[in-house]
């Protein structure tokens, strides 16, 4: 049996491609995706699948509540040991239960679309993350975030 | 195939209309547009307003070269699956986006292999008469050391 348990989360689009690049490390775990999107690549990735509602910074205070309500059910079903987001508010929402409320292990990697500076989700992430990560070099700081290369 | 898309979120008339026109001027040639939230209903080509990531993935892997609005996720899936991308970016003073970060974006992988960037309509047209010469960009693999560096930070063997 694999050691680690994973939760990986990240909206469709970019966010979720950049995610799906983590496949080598998602190997080694026993690792689970939470998305608002389906592909047929999961089944070989993923032990289960999750849905989440897509909500952004402009959705109403209940879509975001409801969004909320679904992370915590999915953080019970499947009982992560560290939860990986690239994104965006979903991702963040989730990683932000995970850490909150059950002490999880948190890894927050900031989407490599956001080069001039770190996403507002990206913001709120830093300190209910663990690890906390840019793509990009130059957006490194003494107070983080740390940069390990790009996924891409 | 030529595969248009313009990402799921707001419309891009501007592009659609463009496209629609060029397929009228290039009948023989095949193309497929994701036209999202777009007003503006082509009649030229075959359209949809959504796709699935099956679908999306399965027209991506047929094309031989994508249009796209200045969409990251767009973008980067053209890097990884080395198709040549043109790229034209939204504007917001046109009312296309919130901001002019797909500007930003576009400047970014001006110069880029793989990608075709495009200031305007005079350049996408200049872009789509030149297709014969698209070249994709080479294959990426940071991904494995990325995964590597954060299995390592994560106790994780």
């Amino acid at each position: 049996m694999k050691k680690h348990k994973i939760l990986a989360a990240a909206s469709s689009g970019g966010h979720l491609i950049q995610l799906l690049r983590l496949a080598p490390l998602f190997q080694l775990c026993d690792t689970m995706i939470v998305t608002n999107d389906y592909s047929d690549q999961f089944e070989n990735m993923f032990s289960a699948n999750f849905f989440i509602t897509d909500v952004n910074q402009n959705s109403s205070k209940l879509a975001i509540l409801y969004c909320s309500f679904q992370a915590l059910i999915i953080i019970l079903k499947s009982k992560p040991d560290i939860v990986i987001s690239t994104g965006a508010l979903p991702g963040l929402i989730t990683l932000i239960v995970a850490k909150v409320l059950f002490r999880k292990k948190t890894v927050w990697i900031d989407s490599i679309a956001n080069a001039e500076e770190i996403s507002k989700s990206g913001k709120l992430a830093k300190r209910f993350s663990d690890i906390w990560l840019t793509q990009w070099k130059h957006l490194t700081t003494e107070d983080g975030p740390e940069y390990l290369g790009s996924i891409i | 195939m030529i595969f248009v898309t313009v990402g799921t979120q707001l419309p891009f008339d501007r592009l659609i209309r463009f496209i629609d026109d060029w397929a009228f001027k290039n009948p023989n040639i095949n193309i497929f547009a994701q036209i999202g939230e777009s007003d503006f209903v082509p009649t030229n080509l075959e359209y949809k307003k959504h796709l699935s990531m099956n679908e999306f993935n399965s027209l991506f892997e047929s094309s031989e070269f994508i249009v796209s609005h200045a969409g990251m996720g767009t973008i980067i899936s053209a890097l990884l699956a080395q198709k040549p991308i043109v790229i034209i970016a939204r504007d917001s003073d046109l009312g296309e986006h919130r901001n002019q970060h797909q500007k930003a974006t576009l400047n970014r992988f001006t110069g880029v292999d793989g990608c075709i960037t495009c200031k305007d309509e005079v350049e996408l047209d200049y872009a789509m008469k030149s297709r014969k010469n698209f070249k994709a960009g080479a294959a990426n693999s940071k991904n494995v050391e990325f995964s590597n560096k954060l299995a390592t930070r994560l106790n994780i063997k």
